[in-house]
């Protein structure tokens, strides 16, 4: 999930998905996309191990007199023997795959299609680097149950007494000027953004100070200890070197998160005693707990079904592509269809549910003076038929079509509140029909707005078994939906963008102040991520280039879309130096490039840059997936299935970084 | 000395008296650079034996090797050939530190602690239960004589006062081997004669002790055995008493007596008659240390005295 606040455009915007137990088949893929990534640094860690093994012996006297190797024990050399096999293997799969026909795919790996070859290949990649890891992990995970946390903790401890003696902790008072300044006396902003920037800002200068700090401490920590040899008496005690990287990592960890804690709390005090707007309050002092459907764009003729087509959604131009449009008028076929799979209804006893929204308009037309786009919502369950004849309930013996009974029905009906006397009837419509139609509702640019949805309307989609629908495309979801909401555009020479996470239903409300406590979790990951990094960059490299090291790939994990495209070959202009020859020759990066020698000389070198690209890919962060307090900033729940997964993720980006340490610190000579 | 406060020993590899405690084979250390070209040869072939309850001292001049043995013992650095075990456990094994204390030849310590606070960290890298720990730390403040100065952090200490904190250091688990490198470095006189008598008294107590020093008298006042290393060659091995025995000369000492030249005429012809030759005469003088020693035990003994010069004006 890439939840990247974008303070021009003012909406939350989410270009990876979130990752929610619910979608159990990606985050199955996302564990075998680990398996092979850690595993294949495992079989690479696990050679140079080997080779370090028998270069550099230690070797220990059995009872019955013969020698044995300590680094490199038979249950290493047999994973890496095995790993080594399947490896061979899945490279033989490789030319298979390269040489094989064209064939239907059967499987789907985040979103690229797999034949039943392309899957054994997969497959096989991941058995291999299972097995690579337990080679490479074994001693790892043999010697953490050797791990005594009395060491650990007076290590942590020293740790913690030398940053606060050092009088580092200084430092983070630093954060206070955020606070003394607001964000509002320096940006133009609406009423209703500032709390957003009030969050976004504090959380940034909170991010910088405590990364930072975090990265000096962390970095400079080992090496000071070996310059400084104090680690002579450290390591001359019965201390396992896991340890001291484990209570170094620690103690920094505790010292950090001691400090975020205050800041967090000083945060949210400030925000509650200051004077924060009614509009903001309404925006973003909430923790929306939201239901999101799968948006799909499509084209509809009158009086049909809506059909998926090739229609996409409009492109206006934008160089944001993250929304797509679709065009207004009274008479425009172009639909923004949101399906839900599933409900918000159950035990809230309440007769309405809020659908709320945030759109951007682009305007063809200055359009009326202080007037927004008019967007009728289409609300439909899965019972819904527009074409089915029914008894007719005024006539009976008589059949008419849903759609001319609802609409006779619901005549005097629109656009009725809670509240109101008609209310009950909608209500009755919506449970009869298993349909709701809001029309003309008037949207401005990137406002949050809401409107009632009928108890009713659920109550009708919960019941039943929706029929997998032929014409739409739901193949996206793993079930067919029980309810869709179509937008539709009714202002012409007016373009309404969306996308997928600006409409859903609002479940329920939870607490700011919990919310925002939160999302510091996400800080605090980075902080791990950030000291775990760096502490394993110190067990073989200086203080400096460790701190350097650590910061360009936490900076570099800012990047990673980017540098994904690159080692990809997506990127715009193709490779890096591509890229520089059309800079020079001032080529345009949509034209394809004469192939002349020099072009192609470039091009092959780009292939091997991408290639190498591509295989340390997983070294950077993903930093951006734990930008939690965007979510605080925009007013939305963050749910403990979205802090468990990335809490997983964490720990899968984290612990291979922890394994390399262990290794490292393991190998060094600490006199040397 | 408190009693000991490590539970945890492998009962399998407890040493007798008169055990071999550190064994080296064939013990060799090569620096090399980036590339892994040979650099210098530190230690080569280096074969030791260290048995139980003895003190034994590693003598040779600077880049002779000495340090590196003791970083090898200590699992520090990593032998390029041969093998180094302690406690019949490879040298690369931390287990046998729960047995060892250490004395690094500066006093590599934590600056930011005070003397408590040092001896309660170390304390903790043994897993001592707190009561044992606070004890232990207590009796050797006392022992090092840093009562006073306990809750000063050790930035503020003396070389000299560091160095005994860094003894009490090495002692908080009740060793069974120490490895004092440089032990009297930064000690005053006393200070020195003091860490001489703690040597011997770990010695009477069972304990090995391993030393090294540039300080030949100080090896000399308290090893039992020695080693002579000289560009990581071991050049020389024995009891040090056996090792400075001059077999071909004879000293003879004598009290209620001045040298006269009738004494001398005597002795000559004594000797000449055993086929010896003469080659001096005097009397013995006694040495700085002990001056001092006696110096300081009077001055305690009178409080007030000091030293005048002598009427006639000469010094």
């Amino acid at each position: 999930m890439l939840a990247s606040f974008a303070p021009l455009l003012g909406v939350m915007k989410f270009e990876t998905e979130p990752l929610t137990f619910e979608n159990w088949r990606r985050l199955s893929w996302m564990g075998i996309g680990w398996l092979q990534d850690a595993g294949g640094f495992a079989m690479f860690g696990l050679a140079l191990w080997i080779l370090n093994g028998f270069l550099n012996p230690v070797n220990e006297v059995l009872p019955n007199g013969k020698k044995r190797n300590r680094l490199v024990g038979p249950g290493m050399m047999l994973a890496a023997g095995v790993a080594l096999i399947i490896y061979l293997i899945a490279l033989a799969l490789i030319f298979v795959v390269a040489g094989e026909t064209p064939a239907t795919p059967r499987y789907t790996f985040i979103g690229r299609p797999l034949t039943r070859m392309d899957m054994a290949l997969e497959m096989a990649m991941a058995v291999a680097g299972l097995v690579a890891i337990i080679g490479f992990g074994g001693p790892f995970v043999r010697d953490c149950f050797r791990l005594r946390w009395g060491r650990v903790y007076a290590l942590a401890k020293l740790s913690y007494k030398e940053a606060v003696r050092r009088r580092v902790v200084w430092v983070f008072l630093s954060i206070l000027i955020l606070y003394l300044f607001p964000a509002r006396w320096f940006f133009q902003e609406k009423p209703e953004d500032e709390l957003k920037s009030i969050i976004g800002v504090t959380t940034r200068g909170m991010n910088v100070l405590l990364i930072t700090v975090g990265l000096l401490l962390a970095s400079f920590s080992i090496p000071n200890d070996i310059k400084n040899l104090t680690i002579h008496t450290i390591v001359t005690k019965p201390v396992e070197r896991f340890e001291i990287i484990l209570g170094r990592f620690l103690g920094y960890l505790g010292l950090v998160t001691a400090a975020l804690f205050i800041m967090t709390a000083f945060g949210l005090l400030l925000i509650n005693a200051g004077n924060v707007s009614d509009e903001a309050e309404n925006e973003s002092m909430k923790a929306r707990v939201a239901r999101y459907g799968q948006l799909e764009f499509v084209k509809v003729a009158s009086k049909q079904k809506p059909s998926a087509g090739d229609f996409t959604g409009v492109d206006v131009g934008r160089e944001d592509t993250y929304r797509r449009y679709i065009a207004g008028h009274p008479q425009s076929p172009q639909r923004a269809i949101w399906s839900f799979t599933s409900v918000p209804f159950g035990s809230d006893k309440s007769d309405h549910v809020l659908l709320e929204f945030a759109f951007d308009i682009y305007r063809t037309t200055k359009g009326e003076e202080g007037a927004g786009v008019q967007v009728t919502f289409d609300m439909v369950t899965h019972q819904w038929d527009a074409a089915k004849k029914i008894d007719d309930p005024l006539n009976p013996g008589a059949q008419i079509t849903m759609e001319d009974a609802y609409n006779r029905d619901s005549q005097g009906l629109a656009n009725a509140k809670p509240g109101d006397a008609n209310w009950k009837k909608v209500d009755d419509l919506a449970e009869r029909y298993g349909r709701y139609v809001y029309r003309n509702w008037q949207i401005f640019d990137y406002h949050t707005s809401s409107i009632p949805v009928p108890a009713g309307l659920f109550r009708n989609a919960e019941k039943g078994t929706p029929k997998r629908a032929e014409a739409l495309s739901d193949t996206s979801s793993t079930s067919p939906p029980r309810l869709q909401v179509q937008v539709k555009c009714e202002t012409p020479s007016q373009f309404v963008g969306v996308a997928r996470y600006d409409l859903y239903f609002l479940v329920t409300e939870g607490n700011f102040s919990a919310n925002y406590f939160k999302g510091a979790f996400g800080l605090w990951y980075r902080l791990v991520i950030a000291l775990a990094i760096s502490i394993t960059c110190s067990t073989y490299l200086p203080g400096v280039l460790s701190f350097l090291t650590a910061m360009f790939l936490f900076i570099a994990g800012f990047f990673l879309d980017f540098i994904t495209e690159v080692a990809r070959g997506l990127s715009i202009g193709g490779g890096p130096l591509e890229s520089l020859t059309r800079l020079i020759n001032n080529n345009v990066a949509t034209v394809d490039l004469d192939p002349t020698p020099t072009v192609r000389v470039f091009q092959s070198a780009d292939r091997l840059i991408q290639w190498g690209f591509r295989r340390v890919l997983n070294v950077f962060p993903d930093v951006d997936r734990y930008g939690l307090t965007d979510y605080v900033a925009q007013g939305f729940s963050i749910g403990p299935d979205l802090l468990l997964l990335n809490l997983i993720t964490l720990i899968g980006y984290v612990l291979p970084w922890l394994v390399a340490a262990y290794y490292l610190m393991k190998a060094r000579e600490i006199a040397a | 000395m408190a009693e000991t406060a490590v539970a945890e020993r492998p009962v399998a590899t407890q040493p007798k008296v008169g055990d071999v405690i550190v064994e080296t084979r064939n013990l060799t250390k090569i620096y090399r650079d980036f590339w892994g070209r040979k650099k210098k040869v530190a230690l080569n072939a280096l074969d030791l034996q260290i048995k139980r309850g003895e003190i034994f001292g590693l003598l040779g001049p600077n880049g002779s090797g000495k340090t590196t043995t003791i970083k090898l013992l200590l699992g520090l650095l990593f032998p390029t050939s041969g093998e180094a075990t302690v406690f019949d456990m490879p040298a690369a094994d931390v287990r046998k530190n729960e047995r060892i204390g250490y004395l690094p030849e500066e006093s590599y310590l934590y600056r930011f602690l005070n003397a408590e606070e040092t001896l309660d960290f170390y304390g903790r890298l043994f897993d001592m239960p707190p009561d044992v720990r606070k004890k232990r730390a207590a009796d050797l403040i006392r022992l090092v004589g840093l009562e006073q100065d306990r809750r000063r952090t050790l930035r503020e200490y003396s070389k000299g006062m560091r160095q005994r904190i860094g003894l009490a250091q090495a002692l908080i688990n009740d060793p069974e081997f120490i490895i004092l490198d440089e032990p009297t470095s930064g000690l005053d006189p006393n200070g020195t004669i003091w860490m001489k008598d703690l040597i011997r008294q770990l010695r009477d107590q069972g304990k090995t002790v391993l030393m090294c020093s540039h300080r030949l008298d100080d090896v000399q006042a308290v090893c039992d055995r020695i080693a002579i290393l000289f560009n990581g060659d071991l050049q020389e091995l024995g009891k040090v008493n056996t090792l400075v025995e001059d077999a071909v000369r004879v000293e003879v000492r004598a009290v209620n007596l001045r040298l006269t030249d009738a004494l001398r005429t005597d002795l000559e012809a004594v000797i000449e008659k055993h086929g010896g030759k003469v080659e001096s005469f005097g009397h013995p003088t006694t040495t700085l240390e002990d001056l001092f020693k006696k110096v300081v035990e009077e001055s305690k003994a009178r409080p007030g005295r000091r030293w005048l010069p002598a009427t006639d004006g000469k010094v």
